[in-house]
C-alpha cells in the first residue's frame, strides 16, 4: 500500500503536469498520434511536428532533506512521459539535452519571436519539485522528525519568459520565471543556463551548467520554518534569497530505432541560505541516472 | 507406340534444358556464394547524422579465384573495400561510417557482382524541419 501510494506521488510529480498540458493539445495530439510513421502532418497548411517518449530509469543519490533516503526499489525508479509537439508556435517540449526531463515533465509554450541565432518564449513549466512529508514519513519505518507535522510543498510550477542564444551545438537561455498565480510558492525566480553537445560515434554527450535564483518568497515556502512549525528538531528559520548551481554530464546511445540509452551524472550545489535551513541535510548532492527511452 | 510417344514426348524438355542451361548454371552459382554482414542496420539518435558500426563480412565460394568486396554508393564511384587472391572464403571488418545505407559486393576477377547486401541506416529522432529548434527532435 505504501509503495502504492510512494509511486503514485512519483508520477504526480513527474508526469502531472505534461499530461495536463497535453490535454491542451489533445486535438492535435489525437490526429498526430494517427500519423506515426511520418510524426509530421501537415492539415489545412499548417505542420505539425511531434513526438512521444517514454522514459524508464534508475537514479541514485541523496535527497537534500534530512534524513530522506532511497530505501525502496521505487525510490530507485523513475517513469516518464515526455511530449514534443510543436503547432503554429504553440510547443511542448522536454529538453533532451538534460537527464532531469527524463525526471520531470514537460513546458508548454508560445514561440514570441525566433531568429537565426535567439530566440524569446513564453512558457509554463514546473521548476521546482515539490515533496509531502507526510507521504515521505509514511513509507518510512522510522519517523523523520524533521518534516513530522510539516505542510505540504508543493511542486512549482511558474509562468516564465525565456531568452535563448543558440547555434548548432550549444544552446544558452535564461529564464525569468513567476510562480506567483501558478504555485502556492510564490515570488520568482530565474534561471539560466547553458548546454553543449559534443559527438563521439553514436554517443551524443551533452555537457552542461546552469544557476537558479531564488527569490524570498520561494526560498520561505521551500526551505523556510515558520513560527507555527518550529520543533525541537525544528528550529525557526527565515531565509534570504538563494540559488542553485548545477553542472551535468548526459549522454544517449540508439540502441534501435525506437529505443535509446541514457546515463547522466549531476552535480548540485545548494547556497549557504539553503545549506543553514532545518530541513536540509547537504549542500552538494551527486546523482547518477541510468534509463531506457522508447520512442513512439 | 510407347517408345515413338516416349520419344516425342522426352524432346522438347530437353532443348528446353539447353536453352536454359547458362542462366542455371549462373543461379546455381549465385547460390553457392554466401555472402553475409553483420550487422545489417546502423542506427544511429539523429536522422543525417553520420552512423557508426563495426562491420563483419564474410564470404565463401566453390571455387578459387580473385575476388574483392567493394562499396557502392549512389553518389560517389564504386569503391574497393577489399581483396583477395586465389581464395574461395574469407571475412573482414571494418568500421562503417556514413549518413546513408551504402551496398556492398562481392566480385570475381572480371568485376562481375556474385553477391551483394546492404547496411541500412537508420534513427531514432527523425530530423526537424525547423531550423534552430535543437529542443524538439
Amino acid at each position: 500500500m505504501k509503495l502504492t501510494q510512494n509511486l503514485l506521488y512519483k508520477i504526480k510529480l513527474t508526469l502531472g503536469k505534461t499530461l495536463l498540458v497535453a490535454l491542451f493539445f489533445l486535438p492535435q495530439l489525437s490526429f498526430a498520434v494517427e500519423q506515426q510513421l511520418d510524426k509530421e502532418t501537415t492539415l489545412f497548411n499548417q505542420t505539425f511536428s511531434w513526438q512521444v517518449m517514454m522514459g524508464i530509469s534508475v537514479y541514485s543519490g541523496h535527497s537534500p532533506l534530512k534524513d530522506v533516503k532511497q530505501e525502496d526499489i521505487v525510490d530507485y525508479l523513475s517513469l516518464s512521459l515526455m511530449i514534443d509537439l510543436y503547432y503554429k508556435g504553440f510547443f511542448i517540449q522536454s529538453n533532451h539535452r538534460r537527464s532531469v526531463a527524463i525526471t520531470q515533465g514537460a513546458e508548454v509554450g508560445y514561440q514570441l519571436h525566433v531568429d537565426n541565432d535567439w530566440a524569446v518564449d513564453i512558457l509554463a513549466k514546473t521548476y521546482i519539485s515539490g515533496y509531502d512529508p507526510e507521504l515521505l514519513i509514511e513509507k518510512k519505518d522510522e519517523n523523520i522528525p524533521t518534516l513530522e507535522g510539516l505542510k505540504e510543498r508543493e511542486i512549482g510550477d511558474a509562468i516564465a519568459l525565456r531568452y535563448s542564444r543558440f547555434n548548432d551545438d550549444a544552446i544558452f537561455s535564461i529564464d525569468f520565471a513567476n510562480l506567483t498565480y501558478w504555485s502556492k510558492a510564490n515570488g520568482w525566480l530565474i534561471d539560466v543556463y547553458y548546454n553543449e553537445v559534443f559527438f563521439y560515434k553514436n554517443w551524443d554527450i551533452y555537457i552542461g551548467g546552469g544557476v537558479t535564483y531564488y527569490s524570498n518568497q520561494v526560498m520561505d515556502y521551500y526551505y523556510g520554518v515558520k513560527a507555527e512549525d518550529v520543533t525541537d528538531a525544528r528550529s525557526f528559520y527565515d531565509p534570504n534569497t538563494g540559488y542553485k548551481g548545477t553542472f551535468e554530464v548526459y549522454a544517449q546511445y540508439p540502441i534501435s530505432k525506437k529505443w535509446s540509452f541514457s546515463a547522466g551524472v549531476t552535480q548540485t550545489y545548494y547556497s549557504n541560505t539553503i545549506g543553514k535551513s532545518p530541513l536540509i541535510d547537504r549542500q552538494n548532492i551527486t546523482q547518477f541516472l541510468l534509463g531506457v527511452i522508447y520512442v513512439f | 507406340m510407347y517408345s515413338k510417344l516416349s520419344n516425342g514426348a522426352a524432346f522438347p524438355p530437353i532443348i528446353l534444358i539447353m536453352c536454359l542451361l547458362p542462366k542455371v548454371s549462373f543461379a546455381q552459382q549465385q547460390q553457392n556464394v554466401v555472402f553475409q554482414i553483420k550487422p545489417a542496420m546502423c542506427v544511429a539518435l539523429n536522422q543525417g547524422r553520420t552512423c557508426y558500426a563495426q562491420v563483419k563480412i564474410q564470404w565463401s565460394t566453390l571455387h578459387n579465384d580473385n575476388f574483392c568486396i567493394v562499396q557502392k554508393q549512389s553518389t560517389q564511384p564504386q569503391k574497393n573495400i577489399k581483396c583477395w587472391k586465389n581464395s574461395k572464403g574469407n571475412s573482414y571488418s571494418f568500421e562503417f561510417e556514413s549518413s546513408e545505407s551504402l551496398t556492398y559486393q562481392l566480385i570475381n576477377n572480371n568485376n562481375e557482382p556474385l553477391a551483394e547486401a546492404t547496411v541500412d541506416v537508420s534513427w531514432v529522432h527523425k530530423k526537424s524541419p525547423r531550423k534552430r529548434r535543437w529542443r524538439l527532435f
